[in-house]
């Protein structure tokens, strides 16, 4: 009944005006759901940089597939003998063995030593490996310069051995830290990162409060300025000394605790010591010579092997050597007494360095330390930009603001260029500085100061605003469609009817 | 085999021991250049003016080093290198906090060299070759020392900096390592910083005692940062010989401190405030005083109080790091009883002052008139500043400067403000005295916005026992919306003025910070914005909307149609029927209950 009445209602007015009805509110809608909610979107879209993942994980997962290392080194036969094919046959052997080793043990790029026959300039820093004749089969290798000297005998020439033992010599000689370091491994904990800069810091810290003193200084001029001069070329010291009194050991009260390696990170408070390093561009090692105050001496040793120093090695961070009773007041350290402590410390500080102690050329380990250290960096690199792929696929709503995209494409510029100066002009200093530089960048790119601060910007709070314009939008679109919708349904009953 | 290769390696280790442990070493008397001393001065009103010193040198370094070790004994080695990177000569520091009552107290400490003004104050002598390059040193050091004393130094930028003219020249001269390079004077000061305990407990781990032993022992950051008026100040100096070409750090570090020893007194016995009973009550004598009235005074005139109750702990033993032994001084009339307290006995002297040796300490004071302190020492000059004015765009500043001497007083007024207050150099009066005659030169360097503070420096002269009052209008700048800080409506700290008495002797005194309030927005006025704007714009679409889509009919017709038609009646008559349905389910619940009951 009622429906007939309302058919009716809607027949009295004229087809043209209700199709523009259904003509307005369709094209209502259509505005509403295809630009202004897209319009919308766009408008209020927080800014996300597009960074380029595929490449970067690409990076990531292949690991440093695309740099290829190669060596030159330059055969020079002494005493004028001519080996004319010599150098074909060593590289033939070269290539054998490291094919063989590659299967085996792969190294984490392509490696490989080109040998070349001497030509009239070889370039000063190059590798030359000389060949002597002697009576006996020997190798040396120079103190000063990148120099080796096979020595031979006429029997392994006639052996035809010569090939295989410059190939020995070239890769298990020359090579053999470089591919020791290049060949994926685990890094020691103790060691530090590579840093051309390393601060020292001796201290001598006490439980009481007596003066005390130290021939720290003189000590340190006469015992540890040989090795200072040794590390020179790649490690420059900077170093001091300090005396801290009142640096108390965590024993608990009353019963005997007796140390042992586990119990050394309770008993030692470094942050109650506070012995922190103000050295602030690069890593200091510190080595602390301790004195139980009296009321707490003597200590009590786990492995009390009587009169040996304890020494403690702190993985990155240096070496505590623990003395077993207090020190009396007005007491001067000698010199003399201080050699054998600053021994101590030496070689611990071998272990923290990381440093290789072989070859004795000085220039082969800085090269190896050197290539080694490009390779680091690349890694580092890529670690933090994909550490930076990571945050920003796990929070959708936070803004990735230009300068992130830049320093991620500065970061990957700087490692391309690395990347061509190692695999075509063997410029491996050049490549060190833009290996520093790829971390730098990437590390610009991660902690970016406007992508952390504009973390908690969620959706829901942007809808929220919207609501008083998106809200009756919708209310008044969607309840005038379903009418239409509904009109149209009676009116088609009506007319098939 | 392996038994001998391990003895081999033990011998010479354990000779190692030996050498360490006993035989190497030779006993010489050993002392640091680090003294200590805290004076104890009774003030009026029950105060107590205490204040630790703390004196230290670094070792002697030659300028251009032949040896590459540093070494650090008294020196604190986590200030030496901050210094020594920036190029620093003089380093400054003050925090303080509270008000000093020179009405009462008489003149600040030390002449006022070793007062600050409320909040942080630094000032560094640095040598550089050119000014902007000073400037970059002087970031670097504010920054790394703000690490250091986790203090907001890192806000010290170029919009709080000023290069002093002749406020805070020191006093010796300075020594240039590179002849061809000069010295550049910074100073900034944040006057809304809170002064508290972490200040303090980076200020202590310098000394080589570390507040384990010694005067530090005494320094309890609860109680010290308790008190009327408190200043820490650390002032580090090159020293140099230029016979032998050596240089060496200075330090004075010092806490100043105005106890009220009732207040202090009164949390040790209760802890939890309570109202004085009657009979403990003092009540003011100069004013009516029967069973009912009574006019307390916060002042006792017995006292007997120790610096345990005062300060919470004891002095545990003296330095034994120093050249000279750790003394305390109290200075006070001689009807004031002082004693040593040490092992349950008391030990009193002559001159009030005591050296420390072994054990634990604690200085009994006790007086049968609390009425009658040493006599302080006459201020000067006075110096108070307060905002005038009304309304969030203008103001003015007023300083009232008060000469109490009996002739001519030379000061320099000192005055940063920050860019968002622009001064009217022109609107400034002087009342008081002929402008001519008090303000013999302005140094004026305007503000830039964001860039650089107003600098301003008067050379005034204060004719005697003479009263003048100094003001100027200034208008408020509105800031953008992300430069307000959180508590914005908190207002801004004016950092304090800075007089400097130079004729006829040398005192300092600073005015209290003065808080501006500048106009704030409201802060979720961009998310009003958008709501209004979307809720005008919904409006006016349902209008069009309307316009557009809805057609005329009678009304009748319309309650048809709408009853047929409009989605909204349709969920009307159903959110109606369901509730008529619960109503019925309802209802036949609670008859079959009454049923079966």
């Amino acid at each position: 009944m009622a429906s007939e009445q309302v058919t009716r209602i809607l027949e009295s007015e004229s087809l043209k005006s209700l199709t523009l009805r259904r003509w307005v509110i369709c094209s209502i809608v259509a505005l509403y759901v295809f630009v202004g909610v897209p319009l919308w979107f766009k408008l209020t879209e927080i800014y996300r940089a597009p960074l380029p993942s595929n490449f970067i994980n690409l990076l990531h997962s292949q690991g440093n597939i695309d740099i290829r290392i190669t060596n030159e080194v330059y055969l020079d036969v002494l005493d004028g003998l001519k080996f004319p094919d010599l150098a074909e046959a060593i590289q033939v052997q070269i290539n054998h063995r490291l094919e063989q080793e590659r299967v085996q043990s792969p190294m984490s790029v392509l490696w490989n030593a080109s040998v070349l026959q001497t030509s009239e300039e070889v370039p000063s820093d190059a590798y030359v490996l000389h060949l002597e004749l002697a009576d006996n089969e020997g190798i040396s290798l120079d103190e000063t310069q990148k120099h080796a000297t096979l020595f031979y005998t006429m029997e392994s020439v006639k052996n035809n051995d010569l090939p295989f033992f410059a190939t020995q010599a070239i890769l298990d000689h020359i090579f053999a830290t470089e591919r020791r370091l290049l060949t994926p491994h685990k890094h020691g904990i103790n060691s530090l990162r590579y840093s051309p800069k390393v601060h020292l810091s001796f201290k001598l810290l006490t439980g009481d409060g007596y003066p005390l003193d130290w021939e720290i200084a003189q000590a340190i001029d006469e015992y540890f300025t040989p090795l200072i001069q040794e590390f020179k070329t790649f490690i420059n010291f900077t170093i001091d000394s300090e005396i801290k009194y009142f640096a108390q050991l965590n024993l608990p009260e009353g019963d005997e605790l007796t140390l042992t390696d586990a119990s050394l990170s309770t008993v030692m408070d470094f942050a109650e010591w506070d012995i922190s390093s103000n050295q602030f561009s690069y890593p200091t090692l510190n080595f602390v010579l301790y004195y139980p105050s009296v009321e707490q001496s003597p200590l009590a040793f786990h492995d009390n092997t009587i009169g040996s120093l304890h020494s403690y090695l702190i993985p990155q961070w240096g070496s505590v050597v623990l003395m077993e009773n207090s020190i009396d007041a007005n007491t001067v350290i000698s010199k003399q007494s201080l050699g054998p402590l600053l021994e101590v410390f030496t070689s611990e500080l071998f272990k923290l360095l990381g440093i290789p102690t072989d070859p004795k050329t000085p220039q082969i380990r800085v090269d190896a330390m050197k290539k080694y250290s490009i390779l680091e960096n690349i890694d580092r690199g890529v670690d933090s930009l994909v550490s930076l792929l990571k945050l920003s696929e796990s929070l959708p709503d936070m803004s990735i603001p230009k300068t992130v995209l830049d320093n991620v494409k500065m970061a990957l510029s700087s490692r391309q260029s690395a990347v061509d100066k190692l695999n075509l002009q063997n410029d491996f200093n050049g490549a060190l500085v833009d290996s520093i530089s790829m971390v730098e960048h990437s590390e610009r790119a991660f902690f970016d100061r406007e992508m952390v601060q504009q973390t908690f910007f969620p959706q829901e709070h942007k809808i929220a605003v919207y609501m008083p314009l998106i809200g009756p939008m919708t209310l008044i679109c969607v309840l005038a469609l379903l009418r239409t919708l509904k009109e149209v349904r009676l009116y088609n009953k009506k007319y098939y009817e | 085999m392996l038994w001998r290769s391990v003895l081999n390696l033990l011998l010479p280790l354990s000779a190692v021991c030996e050498e360490l442990n006993s035989a190497a070493y030779e006993p010489r008397a050993i002392e640091y250049p680090y003294e200590e001393t805290l004076d104890i001065t009774p003030l009026p009103k029950n105060h107590l003016f205490t204040s630790f010193q703390f004196k230290l040198e670094s070792e002697e370094t030659e300028i251009s080093p032949s040896s590459h070790v540093a070494s650090y004994k008294a020196f604190p080695k986590s200030l030496a290198p901050i210094l020594k990177t920036t190029n620093t000569r003089e380093l400054h520091l003050r925090f303080g906090q509270g008000w000093w009552d020179s009405e009462h107290w008489g003149q600040l400490p030390n002449h006022g060299e070793t007062a600050g003004g409320s909040g942080v104050e630094v000032w560094a002598v640095i040598e550089s070759s050119d000014s902007a390059h000073a400037f970059k040193e002087w970031l670097k050091l504010v920054n790394l020392l703000s690490g250091l004393f986790c203090a907001s130094l890192n806000f010290i930028t170029e919009e709080n900096t000023v290069f002093p003219l002749r406020s805070f020249l020191p006093k010796d001269d300075i020594p240039l390592f590179d002849q061809s390079n000069g010295l550049f004077l910074l100073r900034a000061a944040l006057p809304s910083e809170p002064v508290c305990t972490e200040n303090l407990t980076p200020f202590v781990k310098f000394l080589p005692t570390r507040g384990k032993e010694g005067l530090a022992s005494l320094l309890d950051g609860h109680r010290i940062f308790e008190s009327e008026w408190h200043m820490i100040s650390i002032d580090v100096e090159t020293v140099c010989d230029e016979e032998h070409s050596t240089c060496k750090y200075s330090m004075q570090q010092k806490v100043d401190a105005v106890v009220d020893v009732q207040r202090a007194l009164r949390r040790v016995s209760n802890p939890i405030p309570k109202p004085v009973t009657g009979d403990e009550l003092v009540c003011d004598s100069k004013k009516p005083i029967d069973a009912f009235q009574c006019f307390a005074i916060n002042q006792k005139t017995k006292t007997k109080f120790s610096l345990n109750e005062i300060f919470g702990r004891t002095i545990k033993n003296g330095s034994h790091l120093g050249r000279k032994q750790s003394k305390v001084c109290v200075h006070a009339l001689p009807h004031w009883n002082v004693f040593l307290v040490n092992n349950g006995d008391l030990f009193g002297t002559g001159d009030n002052c005591f050296d420390l040796d072994t054990g634990n300490y604690n200085i009994l004071i006790k007086t049968d008139n609390t009425f009658e302190v040493m006599p302080v020492s006459p201020v000067p000059v006075l110096v108070s500043r307060s905002m005038t004015g009304y309304g969030l765009d203008k103001g003015g500043l007023r300083t009232v400067f008060q000469n109490n001497l009996d002739v001519e007083a030379q000061i320099i007024y000192l005055e940063t403000l920050p860019w968002f207050m622009r001064i009217y150099l022109q609107s400034l009066t002087i009342t008081g005295a002929e402008k001519d005659e008090v303000i013999k030169s302005i140094y004026y360097q305007p503000e830039i916005d964001r860039q650089r503070p107003t600098h301003l420096e008067f050379e005034i002269v204060l004719p005697p026992n003479s009263t003048i009052t100094m003001a100027y209008q200034f208008d408020k700048s509105l800031l953008l919306i992300a430069e307000y800080p959180p508590d914005a409506n908190h207002g801004f700290s004016v950092e304090p003025g800075m007089v400097r008495v130079f004729e006829p002797l040398d005192y300092q005194v600073r005015t209290s910070p003065d808080l501006l309030t500048l106009p704030t927005p409201d802060f979720s006025m961009p998310y009003n914005v958008i709501i209004f704007t979307a809720t005008v714009m919904s409006l006016t679409f349902g209008t069009v909307f309307n316009l557009l889509f809805k057609r005329t009919v009678p009304e009748k017709d319309a309650d048809l149609v709408s009853a047929e038609l409009d989605p909204k009646v349709k969920i009307k008559a159903k959110i109606q029927n369901l509730k008529q349905r619960i109503r019925s389910i309802l209802h036949k619940d609670t008859s079959t209950n009454e049923g079966k009951s």
